[in-house]
């Protein structure tokens, strides 16, 4: 066997070894972040907390007391666990959107569902606030970037199919409507707009069980099936004409990770607002290391994903006073490494 | 005129195809024989890129169609046709995200691989062979869009001999190539055809390559087939005259010598 066909096989085994020590690694964070806190808990009773409660033998909890159990199991657990689903999902969806629409700046809000994700839970926020409506917020906010996608495809569809090119203008046109119905609430809202902007800004702090429940599923399935037809997205990134000489529906197959895609980026945002910079920055780095491989990138990307967030939710939640929210942070530190990677033009990223 | 292939393996039956209200092909019918190297010519705007969209099955005309092996290329599911067919198109290579040489190859392993199949050795040393019948293995790790244009189309002669093709297309593949390149992407064809059986069907802009190395010449005149045979047959003065509007002067055996006169300008054509 050749060098290059040796160096193929070797880099391959590479990216299977970083996918098992990237998750290792993510597991680990994971127990090892729910001990961090304002209250003490040691790994070790942390450890017996998790044992207990994930094989339903609730007698090892007996030497515990109650108020620890409920800080590790219903108040870190769900907020770290809605992190790292949020992180996976938004890497995801970076992944999908640079890939599809072949452009190094898209990420998981260039089509605006993430705006009408916004604009829903301003509008929930908004009814609550103002008239005593209770609408849960996630839910609005999934229905009406769900309804911004379907928009955002039809107005592309109408100028002349769905290419990149319209796609990205239809996203913006959009976006910039729903951006402005947004300013118009927090007008309306007056003294109370705090409670939008803060939502805005995007934050996972108090979030519960119910959270997780909608944003695991979403990035859970939609991720996999993303994984799934990745080998398919990869052929896709050749062009269309080649694309379909080499056997892909590219319409069909075009859709189906615009729907990925955007289910996976709603689910996010109605969870925790619009975190900035992950979907954007990890699936750069991926390829500025590893390679522009979508079978590999997309589960390396939700990995790198979910420790980022993690590490950044943790930052917020244990180093500043206030709680900064997350949002901020990410695009904080996300913005000058975007830069870096920017400026250092190498394997993977060429920019015109 | 001579229509039909000794041993077809494509055939068109009475093809029209329209956008919109322009009608671009009007009732095309000729066949492609098994192992042949068929030349489409023609010039700018006689729908020779619309007639090979419809023959390899990415177009579906209103009237006619296509027959490969007796099946409708419309109706073969686009992973089955695949299989059989392969495009090589003229190359402007726009992946932001480029791959190796190496990498572009083996995704011409696609239709033949299952969702979860990893490329095995056998289908890596195969493509090895074929990067190395196309003088691409020793770039093989580099990026496509650090290559030349010529070693881009050698590549994507080599993903499309990767596909294991019965019939391979060329899309103009060979403008925009050097003199030297065209022939030595020509000579590999030759061989794919002697030794694989493949055929090749080919648009080509360049008329000497298409008098050389062809075995039949599919001439389309505003959207008809004007001249159908063998080079030498169709490639006579009068032809030159009728379809090209230039005066040709025909060396016998050899080819042929093109004046730099223009028979007659647009004006007088639209006039008629």
């Amino acid at each position: 066997m050749n060098d290059s066909i040796r160096r193929y096989k070797r880099e391959k085994t590479m990216h299977g070894l970083a996918g098992m020590i990237f998750l290792c690694a993510l597991c680990a964070m994971l127990i090892f972040t729910v001990g961090l806190g304002a209250m003490d808990i040691s790994l070790d009773t942390v450890w017996h907390i998790l044992f207990a409660k994930l094989t339903g033998n609730e007698r090892l909890l007996a030497g515990i007391k109650p108020n620890v159990i409920s800080v590790i199991w219903d108040i870190r657990l769900p907020r770290i666990i809605c992190g790292i689903c949020v992180g996976m999902g938004l890497s995801i969806a970076g992944t999908i959107f640079q890939s599809l629409l072949q452009n190094p700046l898209a990420d998981p809000y260039t089509l605006g569902v993430s705006s009408g994700a916004a604009f829903g839970a301003s509008l929930a926020i908004f009814m609550n606030i103002m008239y005593g409506i209770i609408v849960p917020v996630p839910l609005l906010a999934f229905a009406f970037a769900f309804i911004t996608l379907v928009l955002v495809i039809i107005i592309a569809d109408r100028g002349g199919g769905l290419l990149s090119s319209g796609l990205i203008i239809a996203g913006i046109i959009v976006s910039a409507v729903l951006s402005s119905g947004i300013s118009f609430l927090k007008m309306l809202a007056g003294e109370n707009v705090s409670a939008i902007v803060f939502w805005l800004m995007g934050s996972l702090s108090s979030r519960s069980w119910g959270d997780v429940m909608l944003v695991l599923p979403a990035v859970g399935i939609a991720g996999s099936a993303a994984f799934l037809f990745s080998n398919d997205l990869n052929i896709m990134t050749a062009g269309d004409k080649n694309a379909e000489a080499l056997g892909v529906n590219t319409k069909r197959l075009r859709l189906l990770y615009l729907i990925l895609g955007s289910c996976i980026t709603a689910a996010c945002v109605s969870v925790c607002g619009i975190i900035g910079f992950i979907g954007l920055v990890v699936p750069h780095m991926l390829r500025f290391w590893f390679t522009p491989d979508n079978r590999v990138l997309i589960p390396l990307s939700a990995l790198t994903g979910g420790m980022l967030l993690c590490i950044a939710d943790n930052g917020t939640r244990l180093l500043t006073p206030g709680e900064i929210p997350v949002g901020v942070l990410t695009t904080l530190i996300g913005g000058p490494f975007f830069i870096y990677i920017f400026a250092k033009r190498q394997k993977g990223l060429q920019y015109e | 005129m001579n229509n039909t292939a000794a041993s077809p393996i494509l055939e068109l039956k009475n093809i029209s195809f329209a956008y919109d209200a322009k009608t671009v092909l009007t009732d095309i019918s000729f066949s492609v024989g098994r192992g042949e190297y068929l030349s489409v010519i023609g010039p700018n705007g006689s729908g020779k890129t619309t007639l090979l969209q419809i023959m390899c099955g990415h177009f579906r005309p209103p009237e006619g169609g296509a027959y490969y092996c007796g099946h409708n290329v419309n109706s073969m599911d686009i992973r089955e046709r695949a299989k059989h067919f392969a495009v090589i198109y003229q190359q402007q290579y726009g992946s932001r995200f480029p791959y190796t040489c190496l990498e572009t190859v083996i995704m011409g392993l696609h239709p033949h691989r299952g969702r979860f199949e990893p490329v095995r050795d056998e289908a890596l040393s195969r493509i090895e062979q074929v990067m190395r019948l196309t003088d691409t293995f020793h770039f093989a790790d580099k990026l496509v869009t650090e290559i030349s244009g010529g070693e881009l189309q050698r590549v994507m002669l080599a993903r499309a001999i990767a596909q294991r093709p019965k019939i391979l297309f060329l899309d103009e593949a060979m403008s925009g190539l050097d003199i030297c390149a065209r022939i030595s992407m020509t000579k590999i064809l030759r061989e794919l055809i002697k030794n694989q059986g493949i055929t090749v069907v080919a648009i080509n802009h360049d008329l000497s390559t298409a008098y050389r190395f062809s075995s039949r010449v599919v001439a389309l005149c505003g959207g008809r087939v004007a001249a159908i045979g063998a080079p030498g047959q169709v490639m006579t003065e009068e032809f030159f005259a009728d379809v090209f509007n230039v005066r040709a002067e025909i060396i016998k055996e050899k080819g042929f010598f093109i004046h730099d006169n223009i028979i007659k300008n647009e004006r007088e054509r639209e006039k008629e």
